[in-house]
């Protein structure tokens, strides 16, 4: 990854990487754009935990193709650890995207489909939106 | 440092050398530099279409829509 730090950051969680690979559309376009280095995407290892498990338990995913994704998606995303920033409560991804946003003082936007996260709009002044 | 590096020799059309170098100058970056970085992202690009060629297949087997994801994620996920 590109470490220009005019690079815009985005904070993803697991339901982009789930959209991008099932789907296309425009979560395949960020993946591409973190790809080509014009944007940086920003994972954690809960949501890599969480993104494997999803894909095996609830997608039909053999585990050597989960694995595949996450180390594809460790090798075009920053993924931090989850003791980043004030702990809030019990261990929750959802949280998580929301901890790390913030934790990493760059973070541009956040972006997920959850909609209850959609719905905050914002969390200390970072956007919380939709890319669909 | 040297033995992880492999020189290769490689024939590119003259046109597109004149190209590449005008993106070194602008960028302050020489040749090798830019070559292996449009290596990795052409290697990376191939891994996230087979990924998605693979992942395609599953959501159809699974007979996922756009709107199941944040369900399955709410169902599985611990």
């Amino acid at each position: 990854m590109s470490t220009e730090s005019s690079t815009e950051l985005i904070a993803v969680d697991t339901g982009i990487w789930i959209e991008g690979l099932l789907y296309g559309g425009p979560a395949e376009e960020l993946v591409k754009m973190a790809v080509s280095q014009s944007i940086k995407l920003m994972t954690c290892e809960s949501m890599l935990l969480e993104l494997s498990q999803v894909l095996q338990d609830g997608l039909g995913f053999s585990p050597a193709g989960a694995r595949e994704v996450c180390r594809f998606v460790r090798d075009c995303a920053i993924v931090v650890k989850d003791d980043e920033g004030p702990a809030s409560g019990p261990f929750d991804p959802r949280a998580s995207l929301l901890r790390m946003s913030v934790a990493n003082g760059a973070t541009a936007i956040a972006a997920t489909e959850h909609s209850r996260l959609l719905r905050l709009d914002q969390h200390e002044e970072i956007p919380i939106v939709s890319i669909m | 440092m040297a033995q992880d590096i492999k020189i290769v020799s490689v024939s590119i059309p003259l046109k597109l050398v004149q190209e590449l170098d005008q993106v070194c100058d602008h960028e302050h970056r020489n040749r090798s530099e830019l070559y292996r970085e449009a290596l990795r992202q052409y290697l990376k690009m191939r891994r996230w279409h087979a990924l998605r060629e693979y992942s395609a297949a599953k959501g159809s087997a699974a007979g996922t829509g756009h709107i199941d994801v944040e369900k399955i994620i709410e169902e599985i996920a611990v």
